[in-house]
This record gives C-alpha cells, sequence and structure tokens, in this order.
C-alpha cells in the first residue's frame, strides 16, 4: 500500500517536473506566490491567488487523487491539465503589479526581461526534434503542396470521393483541406509505432512496386497514387496501368482509370454491437 | 469575403452582444460594462448550442447538421432580438438626466505623495500603448505562423466533415468512410459549432479555425484578464494595462513545456483543450472573484452575476473538451470551500456544489456512453 502511494506521489512529481520543462517560469510562480502569502491582505484575493491555487497543489501532490483521476476520469496522462487550474500567468502578473507599483515604467521591462530570461517563446517551440512554428504559406495553415496535390484530384473527379495513397506527411493535411479525399492510411501510422499497414510499407520500398502495390490497392477501393519524385520504381506507373493526373513541386499524382471507385461516404448514425 | 466576414462578425460579435443586453435586463447590476455583457451572451449562445448539437446528432439519421444548423440559427436569433427589445426599451425608460462626475479619487504612490495628474495619463498611454502592441503582434502571429500540432488533423477535420459532407461524428477524421458515432469526443461539441459557423458565413472550416477564430479568440482572452484586472484594481486604474502587459508577455513566453496552457492558447488556440485552459479556468476565476468581492454587499452588486458566469463556463467546459466538465468542478468547488471558509457561508460551497451539477451530469454521461 505505502509503495503503490510512494509510486503515485514520484509520478506527480515526475508530472510537475515535465509541465515546469526547461524554463523557470513555475521559480517565478513560487517566488510571487509566497511574496502574495506574506503581503496581500485583501482576503478577495488572497482566496483567489493563494488560498484556492494552494489548495489546488496540494491534492495535486497526494497519491489518492492520482489513483482517482487514473480510475474514473482519464487513464491517459492528461493529470498534468490540474495544473491549469492554478491561475500561475495572473499570480505572477498580479504580484509584479503590487511590487512595481509606484514605477510601473521601470518594472515592465524588468518584469519583462525576467519572464523572457526564465520562459520559453512559443514562436520558437518545439516538438521534440520538430520546429512547430513556420511561416504559413496559405491562410489554411497546411503546405501549399498539399493543397496543389488535392486540386489536382478533385479537378479530375468533380467533387466525387475518391480514395488515395500518398505519403504520410500529406495524410495529417489533405483531409483538412478536402473531405472528399479519403485515405488508404492516416495519422494512426503516426500514433502508433506499432502500426502497420501493407499499402504503407509498400510506398516506402525502394525501388517500389506499382503492380504489387495496384494488386493490393484495388480492394481497398484506392484510385490515387501519390509518389515522391524522388521513388524509383521497378516499371514506370504508366506501363502498369496508371494514368499521370499531374504532379507539383515535389511530388506526382496517378490515377488508376481502370479500378476509379468513388466512396459513397454517406454516413448513417448507428450504434456499435 | 467581405458578406462572409459581416456575417461572422453578427454571429460571434452581434448576437452574443445583444443576448448579453436581454441577461442584463434580468439582472440590472451598476457599472456592469460592455465586456461583461459580451462574455455573458457568448457564453449563453454557446451554451444554447450544446442540446442543439446532441439532440441532432443522437435522434436525427439523416443531414443531421443540417437540421442543427437550421434549429440553432432561429434559436440564437430569439435571444439577441429580445435582448436588443429590452435595451431600447430600457433606453426610452431612462430619464435624461446629466450624470454626477463623480470626484477623481487622489491616487499615491508608495512614498504616500500625491501622483501627478499629468504623469499618471502619460503612464496610461504608455501602458496601454505597450499592451497594445503586443497584442497586436499575438494578432499577427496568429494569423501568418502555421503550427504544426497532430490533433488538427482530428478536430479540424470533424468541422470539416460536417461543414462539407452534413454528418457530425459519424465520419472517419483521418481516412474518411463512415464510422459508428465517436461516443468518446462527441459530447464535446466545439467543432461542430466551428462548422456552424464556417456553415453560415461561407468560410471554410480550416480557414475559420486557424486563421479567423484567432483573432476572435484571442481578445476573448484578454477580454475575461481585463474583466478580472477591474476587479483587482478599482482604484488605481493603470495597474489594469500593467497587468495585462504582464499576462501577454507570460503567454508569449510560456512555452517552457509541451504541457503548458499558454503553449496551447498560442499555438492551438481553436482547440477545445486550449480554449479549457485560455477562457474557461480565467472565466471562473473572474466568477470566483466577483463573488469573493460581492458576498455580503448588498443584494445585487454581482453574485447573481458570478454564479451565472460560473454556471455557464461549466457547461461551456464540457463544449471544449471531454474533461473540461471534470476540471472545471473541481476549481468551483475547490474555490467555493476556501469562500465558504473565508466569509463563514457554508451555503457558499453548497451552491458552489450545485453549480457543479451540469458537469457531474455531463461527466456520468461521458462514462456511460464510453
Amino acid at each position: 500500500m505505502l509503495s503503490r502511494l510512494w509510486a503515485y506521489l514520484e509520478l506527480n512529481i515526475a508530472t510537475l517536473l515535465n509541465y515546469a520543462g526547461t524554463g523557470f517560469l513555475l521559480l517565478i510562480y513560487a517566488a510571487a506566490f509566497s511574496y502574495l502569502l506574506i503581503s496581500e491582505k485583501d482576503k478577495a484575493k488572497r482566496v483567489i491567488f493563494v488560498w484556492t491555487p494552494g489548495l489546488i497543489l496540494i491534492a495535486f501532490f497526494m497519491p489518492p487523487v492520482r489513483y482517482l483521476f487514473m480510475r474514473f476520469i482519464d487513464k491517459n496522462d492528461t493529470y498534468y491539465r490540474m495544473l491549469w487550474m492554478v491561475p500561475v500567468a495572473m499570480t505572477v502578473a498580479h504580484a509584479f503589479t503590487r511590487i512595481c507599483a509606484g514605477f510601473k515604467l521601470i518594472g515592465l521591462p524588468v518584469a519583462t526581461a525576467m519572464i523572457i530570461l526564465c520562459g520559453g517563446n512559443v514562436y520558437k517551440s518545439v516538438a521534440g526534434p520538430l520546429v512547430i512554428a513556420s511561416k504559413a504559406q496559405n491562410e489554411y495553415h497546411i503546405p501549399q503542396e498539399v493543397i496543389e496535390t488535392a486540386d489536382i484530384i478533385m479537378e479530375k473527379e468533380q467533387g466525387h470521393r475518391v480514395k488515395a495513397v500518398m505519403p504520410l506527411d500529406f495524410t495529417s493535411y489533405i483531409r483538412q483541406y478536402d473531405t472528399n479525399i479519403y485515405l488508404a492510411y492516416g495519422r494512426e501510422l503516426i500514433m502508433r509505432p506499432d502500426a502497420y499497414d501493407e499499402l504503407y510499407s509498400m510506398l516506402c520500398e525502394d525501388p517500389i512496386d506499382v503492380e504489387k502495390m495496384r494488386e493490393a490497392a484495388i480492394p481497398r477501393q484506392v484510385s490515387y497514387y501519390v509518389f515522391p519524385k524522388t521513388s524509383s520504381f521497378l516499371k514506370d506507373p504508366e506501363s502498369c496501368g496508371l494514368e499521370k493526373a499531374g504532379e507539383t513541386e515535389n511530388h506526382v499524382i496517378y490515377r488508376d482509370p481502370e479500378e476509379l471507385e468513388y466512396m459513397s461516404g454517406i454516413s448513417y448514425y448507428y450504434f456499435t454491437d | 469575403m467581405l458578406i462572409s466576414a459581416l456575417i461572422l462578425i453578427f454571429m460571434i460579435v452581434i448576437l452574443p452582444l445583444e443576448t448579453g443586453r436581454l441577461l442584463a435586463c434580468f439582472d440590472r447590476t451598476p457599472g456592469r460594462d460592455t465586456g461583461m455583457v459580451f462574455l455573458a451572451g457568448f457564453l449563453f449562445q454557446i451554451v444554447l448550442f450544446f442540446p442543439v448539437a446532441l439532440g441532432c446528432m443522437f435522434f436525427i439519421r439523416q443531414d443531421n447538421f443540417a437540421v442543427c444548423t437550421k434549429i440553432y440559427l432561429i434559436l440564437s436569433l430569439i435571444p439577441a432580438v429580445a435582448g436588443t427589445i429590452c435595451r431600447v426599451k430600457e433606453l426610452k425608460e431612462r430619464k435624461p438626466e446629466a450624470p454626477e462626475k463623480a470626484a477623481k479619487p487622489e491616487v499615491y504612490s508608495n512614498t504616500g505623495e500625491v501622483k501627478n495628474g499629468k504623469f499618471r495619463d502619460a503612464e496610461k498611454m504608455i501602458l496601454w500603448g505597450a499592451f497594445l502592441v503586443i497584442f497586436a503582434f499575438q494578432l499577427y502571429k496568429a494569423v501568418t505562423t502555421a503550427f504544426i500540432d497532430g490533433d488538427n488533423t482530428f478536430y479540424v477535420t470533424q468541422s470539416l466533415i460536417a461543414q462539407q459532407q452534413g454528418v457530425m461524428f459519424t465520419n472517419l477524421p483521418y481516412t474518411g468512410g463512415p464510422t459508428s458515432l465517436d461516443m468518446r469526443h462527441a459530447l464535446a461539441v466545439l467543432p461542430l459549432w466551428f462548422a456552424y459557423l464556417a456553415k453560415i458565413s461561407g468560410i471554410h472550416a480550416t480557414v475559420l479555425c486557424k486563421t479567423v477564430m484567432p483573432l476572435f479568440l484571442i481578445p476573448l482572452t484578454y477580454l475575461v484578464f481585463f474583466e478580472i484586472a477591474k476587479i483587482l484594481y478599482p482604484e488605481e486604474k493603470n495597474n489594469i494595462p500593467f497587468f495585462l502587459c504582464i499576462v501577454a508577455i507570460f503567454e508569449m513566453f510560456g512555452s517552457v513545456s509541451i504541457y503548458t496552457a499558454e503553449r496551447f492558447f498560442l499555438t492551438r488556440t481553436w482547440q477545445g483543450k486550449a480554449m479549457l485552459g485560455s477562457v474557461v479556468i480565467p472565466v471562473i476565476i473572474l466568477g470566483l472573484l466577483l463573488l469573493a468581492k460581492s458576498y455580503g454587499e448588498k443584494e445585487g452588486t454581482g453574485v447573481k452575476t458570478a454564479w451565472y458566469l460560473i454556471v455557464s463556463t461549466g457547461i461551456f467546459s464540457g463544449i471544449c473538451t471531454s474533461l473540461g466538465a471534470a476540471y472545471s468542478a473541481g476549481l468551483v468547488a475547490t474555490g467555493c470551500f476556501i469562500l465558504a471558509i473565508c466569509k463563514k457561508k457554508p451555503g457558499i460551497f453548497v451552491t458552489g456544489l450545485l453549480a457543479c451539477i451540469p458537469q457531474v451530469l455531463y461527466m456520468a454521461a461521458y462514462v456511460l456512453l464510453k
């Protein structure tokens, strides 16, 4: 029993440390909290900035709270969102407002410098090796090449729903532009490292066996293939029965005129058994 | 494009504002400003969407999104029209008296000296100017920066599916094709609300979510912080822009990990979980602050508004994200518990628990449907 409690406590501390991340903003928060604990006399403000967040933080660290959260609310790792109930930004802002009351014009750049030095620039955020922010190429905020690919397909099909095979990085975006384009596989291949799709693995081969791919694709009603221009093929796609529909800067789009199938797309609401 | 923009402004600004005026007719707390009226009306409008969307999702088989759009459009107009009528009546009834100008309170610096009026005006202009620069920069970056986030493949696509295919959570967002109703996400109908706005305005749902809605949601967040600051600093008005500047800087430099609410706010503004941290929780804190300030004073000085904000935001939290109801209920219960002890009024805690009934029902439905 004690070891389980200890394990949950360790998990809670790890969650807090992950939340604190690479900066020192939580240290600024801790300093602001301590300052308000000592100096804030207004009862209403103490309720909001001291007592309520204090009780939330105590509850956050309590192992039974974590156990109940995981048992009844969410097994996935969203426990850190309990920390969103603590008004970190407002507490820091209120503390600085009190401290700099008599010299705001000097206090503002000083406070700003402290937050910038201790924080992380949201516009330079990273997720692993990836920088998540980039200049938007269009108003959809998706790669322009994805839009061009979708437009090429839809120009041919005039709004009919078709299914396509395409590189994984396209699959995250193309249905954010046009939901008439169905996919043989999608983002689940990115989310689950153990996921496997036959057509995707064929797309990743070098050279690509287009005939074999087409055979595997027919029962799955695939009518379009998007290949990177850098792909090499055992046989030319056009000699395997595919027809070139168009190309973008880095990809070539092929259409299968013999196996062209339109998806019904009608979804009626039903319960699973 | 201009017509789409005008329609959208009508839907997300005018309708909530007029709806808020209807609510203001029932609670004539003096000194309530346009910001609070708008916030109340916005919450009413979006909470109204919840039962309409759920009803259409569960009980209508074919073209349920089209039906949902029509019903909600009519229902959303009713309170707004009523609010306009109420407001016009109020203005007619009001006697045309010249308002008395209250004496400007003297403001003292930390050293006890009365601060120079001209200096304070200059300070006010500089602080507000600084905040507006940061705010404008955030809006500019929201429109011109694309943020890679895998969850958009789910949430934005759900909105687009509703707009283009006319179905509600019964089409696979990642690959297409029919599926059974996604119970886990069905109660969080925010993507369908975006789809509704997209459908009525004619704007592509993805453009609406990623480019247009941040221009509304970011100001909405700062409106909430502004209302909080007004309650925190009723005397020294220059504290308000200072407070807002610090909050805005914190939002921009709060991305110390992938878990912070600040990172969600500016990189995934349109997602329900981001709105949980940037709108729902601050509004609940606004409600608790209003309660803390109002309890004990004469009736009608903010208690009704506070409870309205708390209850409506509790329902809104479930609309944003399935687990939002749990977090908002936790915050309300904790805040009311502390308030009850500080004010020595156990009734506050009891009322707070009653205010969490919508969230309890939501979580029960979530667990049952899952």
